[in-house]
């Protein structure tokens, strides 16, 4: 590059410095230019590319890189200066220790079995099923038919034939009773007292109305002095 | 350095403007300035492998702004614009990255003039590389643009947005300190 001829004023200050060819003393690798050409033209190229394809760090992500980055630095060194942590192996454990967990692992399975494997979403219905079968069963009850040897009328009517059979033994045997006792009461008081307590209490026309009374009860038996047992209790009663 | 005018800026505009030769305009565009902005940013980073990182950057940024690019600049005074920003952050970025001071940067660009297989000057050359590399980015800037591109300094205002005078200043204090330096390590 020839830089020479030109005529400044500086170079009356600078003789040393104007004494010297303008040269360019810096070189470039060989077909530098004819490369930079399609190079820039490539770069130009992919530029829209790499705009749009933005990579982004998390926050704070070169704020904490010097740091991780000295940490990773002094831990590579301290494997260098500690290689070893101390601990032992058996020989060839690392070997074998893939077959062995492995072996491990097939015992394990064949020991639970083989998995089962039920339908989807069996548990979230099977509360369901389980309430419907017990709770629901309860609120509606098939029913059981009961075939009876008998009717079921047949022992109301035989209690009820009992009841009749038996109150009406007890009601004549009532009646019979009061009837004897009334009678045996009567038979044993003496006539004369009965006589003397009917001319003592009785009223007038009384007499009438026994006679009456005898007359309409033919069918009574009399006592021995000419009046019923009938018709005397009935006079004392009408009288009482 | 003498451009290379294979083709009108305003022809490369014409046709980038035209979605079927967009591609031919910038295929045009990089044959013309491609050198150009490649040593402007190599004669700022020091290393191949950094310029050459920005220079592509710089032309991605072209392909996507030129559609916007209004004639009230000449394109490559636009070019050299997006150029040289890319630099300067470039070079601050470096400082900020590593956390060391302006000095350890220019040590660090130093080292890279060691480096035989891509540096080609002379003993004296080194020595002038080394004293731009004591100038303030800015400055060493424009003394570049000046001193190798021969650029104007109505250009070179259009560039930095920096006025003429103080472009002047600049470059002629440049000139000094250069001098100096190559006169104080002998």
């Amino acid at each position: 590059m020839d830089l020479t001829n030109r005529h400044e004023d500086w170079k009356d200050d600078a003789p040393n410095l104007a004494a010297m060819d303008v040269v360019n003393p810096f070189a470039v690798p060989d077909n530098y230019f004819e490369n930079l050409k399609e190079n820039i033209t490539a770069r130009v190229r992919i530029e829209p590319i790499l705009s749009r394809n933005k990579f982004e760090v998390p926050d704070g992500y070169f704020d904490m890189l010097e740091e991780r980055i000295a940490s990773a630095i002094w831990l590579d060194k301290l494997r260098e200066d500690v290689p070893s942590d101390g601990f032992n192996v058996p020989e060839g454990y690392f070997d074998s220790l893939s077959e062995s967990l492995q072996t491990r692992i097939n015992i394990e399975q064949a020991e639970t079995g083989s998995e089962f494997i039920v339908p989807d979403g069996y548990f979230d219905q099977l509360q369901n099923k389980i309430l419907a079968k017990t709770v629901g069963a309860n609120e509606v009850q098939p029913e059981a038919k009961v075939r009876r040897l008998v009717p079921g009328w047949f022992k109301y009517a035989a209690a009820a034939c009992i009841t009749a059979v038996v109150a009406t033994g007890v009601y004549l045997n009532s009646r019979h009773n009061e009837s004897q006792s009334i009678e045996q009461q009567l038979a044993e008081i003496p006539e004369q007292e009965i006589v003397n307590y009917l001319q003592a209490y009785s009223s007038l026309g009384d007499g009438e109305v026994i006679a009456e009374h005898l007359e309409k009860t033919n069918n009574i038996p009399r006592t021995e002095d000419g009046f019923s047992k009938q018709e005397i209790e009935e006079y004392l009663e009408s009288t009482l | 350095m003498q451009y290379m005018k294979q083709v009108e800026d305003s022809e490369i505009l014409e046709k980038f403007a035209n979605d079927h030769t967009r591609n031919e305009a910038f295929s045009l565009l990089l044959k013309k300035y491609q050198q150009k902005v490649y040593w402007h940013v190599r004669r700022m980073v020091i290393d191949h492998d950094d310029a050459d990182d920005l220079v592509q950057d710089i032309f991605v940024k072209v392909w996507k702004y030129l559609a916007n690019f209004r004639s009230d600049s000449q394109l490559y005074t636009w070019l050299y614009r997006i150029a040289t920003n890319e630099c300067i952050t470039f070079l601050n970025k470096k400082k900020q990255k590593n956390n060391v001071p302006l000095d350890d940067v220019i040590y660090g660009l130093a080292d890279k003039l060691e480096d035989t297989n891509y540096f080609t000057g002379d003993k004296i050359q080194k020595k002038l590389q080394q004293a731009l590399l004591t100038l303030p980015e800015k400055q060493r800037l424009v003394f570049n643009m000046k001193y190798y591109d021969d650029l104007k300094y109505e250009d070179i205002s259009e560039i930095t947005g920096t006025s003429v005078g103080a472009l002047k200043a600049s470059f002629h204090l440049a000139v000094k300190k250069i001098e100096r330096f190559l006169l104080s390590n002998d």
